[in-house]
């Protein structure tokens, strides 16, 4: 869909995880597979890693073992009585 | 102990093979001897009974709980009668509250030997160890003899779960296994997908592959009960390990979860324990109904496992991206292992190397096609690596379920 795009990374960039290749504003839907996965929390360049630093859950929040990381997305019930994912900004 | 899958496909020209024909006419392709403890008190002489047994093909299950409850018992009853299974024996300690009496009824009108040890008659744990051993070295002999009957695809039903996804999962293993299911429901063999707290944003694209507007309307619906459980529960279906291996939310593992599920049209739904009522693709909705009462819908990996095994699966599909080393009591786990660095590190316990995909070593069709021929290849009794490795994870929790809508199961 985007064919071939370079890009150059300050820090190395684990298997399967997710570049940014198209410039996102905070509050931007973060598409892959072709539907919305979550949104950006911040300025996201084209080209940087985008991960729970920087984008987060529409639906519910994402744990993990990192204290300062515990919680990247709002679970917000409201989002409860619209499932649709036709959420696309 | 690695049991080699070379994928002779010669010796699975015809997509057929010997099974166990079980009484009530069901066919099996493992030829098991349950050792059910029916309180965790019991759990000691059957895990020694299973122990002193252990060259035979004997498999421990059992549930912990002294409190009734109509899941765990319909579940129980449902793997007791499974077709891996050709007898049973029921170990009580006596006092508990599962109903042994109308569970050992209805594994003998299936038409299986059982026997029930109730430790507190039998005289306590040595008599009890004693008696179980004896009566499982008389049931081997009658196992022996259990009628051959040909099986071929149309007969098998497969599962399939994922446990310790990373982001490389819904690349390359999820999506092979999407690929296997295709080609079983062509051949109508009959295929389960599950977990719908990871599917999770996607109810509206899922909706649109079911059989009937009323099914859709169902798939929508258990989807949302998903989300609203979780909710509640103040955590969804998301370890940290998924995290570490590029997941970032719920929905992008939803998205790569969900593509094991193929893209052929969704025959029905069903829940724990209940069988498809014909050959076709099914979604298992594992969340319990109404309010959480009893903690999270499944506490690991194992507990969906049982599910589906309950539910009529000979054998189950399992992806890993991180590296799941589970096998499973009753039914075989074909582990298909998504990322390469974690293959190079645990391929012993791996059957299939999808993270091939990755490195430019294989395709993904061709990964679809091992995956199906590795189910041809385990129905015939080809052991995978949990089964060689002797693993037998097998946990039933405490749930609640409602009965099925009447639009679950379209004709």
């Amino acid at each position: 869909m985007w064919g071939r795009m370079e890009f150059y990374f300050a820090k190395p960039v684990g298997i399967g995880h997710k570049v940014a290749c198209v410039y996102l504003e905070a509050g931007d839907k973060i598409i892959k597979y072709g539907v919305p996965i979550g949104s950006a929390t911040k300025m996201i360049q084209m080209g940087d890693h985008v991960h729970l630093h920087n984008m987060k859950s529409d639906y519910l929040p994402t744990y993990t073992n990192t204290y300062e990381n515990q919680i990247t997305g709002d679970a917000n019930p409201s989002n409860l009585t619209n499932l649709s994912p036709n959420q696309v900004s | 102990m690695r049991p080699g899958f070379t994928f002779q496909k010669t010796n699975m020209k015809h997509m057929q093979w010997e099974g166990y024909l079980r009484k009530d006419g069901r066919k099996g392709i493992r030829n098991y001897i349950a050792v059910v403890y029916l309180v965790e008190c019991a759990h000691h002489v059957a895990r020694e009974i299973t122990s002193r047994c252990k060259e035979h093909s004997v498999q421990l299950i059992g549930f912990a709980g002294c409190y009734p409850n109509a899941y765990a018992d319909r579940i129980m009853n449902a793997l007791c009668t499974h077709p891996n299974v050709g007898a049973v024996l029921l170990v009580s300690l006596g006092c508990e509250s599962f109903d042994r009496r109308r569970l050992e009824e209805n594994i003998s009108s299936s038409g299986r030997p059982v026997h029930t040890i109730v430790i507190q008659e039998a005289g306590g744990t040595r008599k009890a160890i004693e008696d179980g051993q004896s009566w499982v070295e008389w049931c081997v002999g009658i196992l022996d003899h259990t009628m051959m009957v040909n099986m071929t695809v149309d007969d098998l039903v497969v599962g399939t779960v994922c446990g310790g996804s990373d982001a490389t999962s819904g690349i390359t293993a999820n999506p092979a296994v999407g690929l296997a299911f295709n080609r079983l429901v062509s051949l109508k063999g009959t295929a389960i997908f599950e977990e719908t707290g990871e599917m999770i944003g996607l109810e509206d694209i899922m909706s649109k592959r079911a059989a009937s507007p009323e099914l859709a309307i169902e798939l929508k619906s258990s989807v949302q009960k998903a989300a609203r459980y979780y909710t509640l529960m103040g955590h969804g279906s998301f370890a940290p390990g998924n995290a570490d291996g590029g997941l970032s939310t719920i929905e992008e593992k939803s998205m790569g979860a969900y593509c094991k599920s193929g893209d052929l049209p969704i025959s029905g739904l069903i829940k724990p324990g209940d069988r498809a009522h014909k050959p076709g693709l099914f979604l298992m909705d594992v969340v319990p109904d109404g309010d959480p009462l009893f903690g999270f819908p499944n506490i690991n990996d194992t507990v969906e496992i049982v599910e589906m095994v309950a539910s009529g699966c000979h054998m189950i599909l399992f992806t890993t991206g991180r590296g799941s080393v589970v096998g499973s009591a009753i039914a075989p786990v074909i582990k298909i292992c998504a990322n390469p660095k974690t293959y190079a590190r645990m391929s012993e316990d791996m059957d299939i190397n999808s993270g091939a995909i990755l490195q430019g070593e294989a395709t993904l069709e061709e990964v679809g096609d091992q995956i199906f021929e590795g189910m041809m290849m385990v129905a015939s009794g080809i052991p995978t690596c949990s089964e060689g490795l002797g693993h037998q994870e097998f946990l039933l929790t405490y749930k609640t379920f409602t009965p099925l809508g009447p639009g679950c199961l379209p004709v």
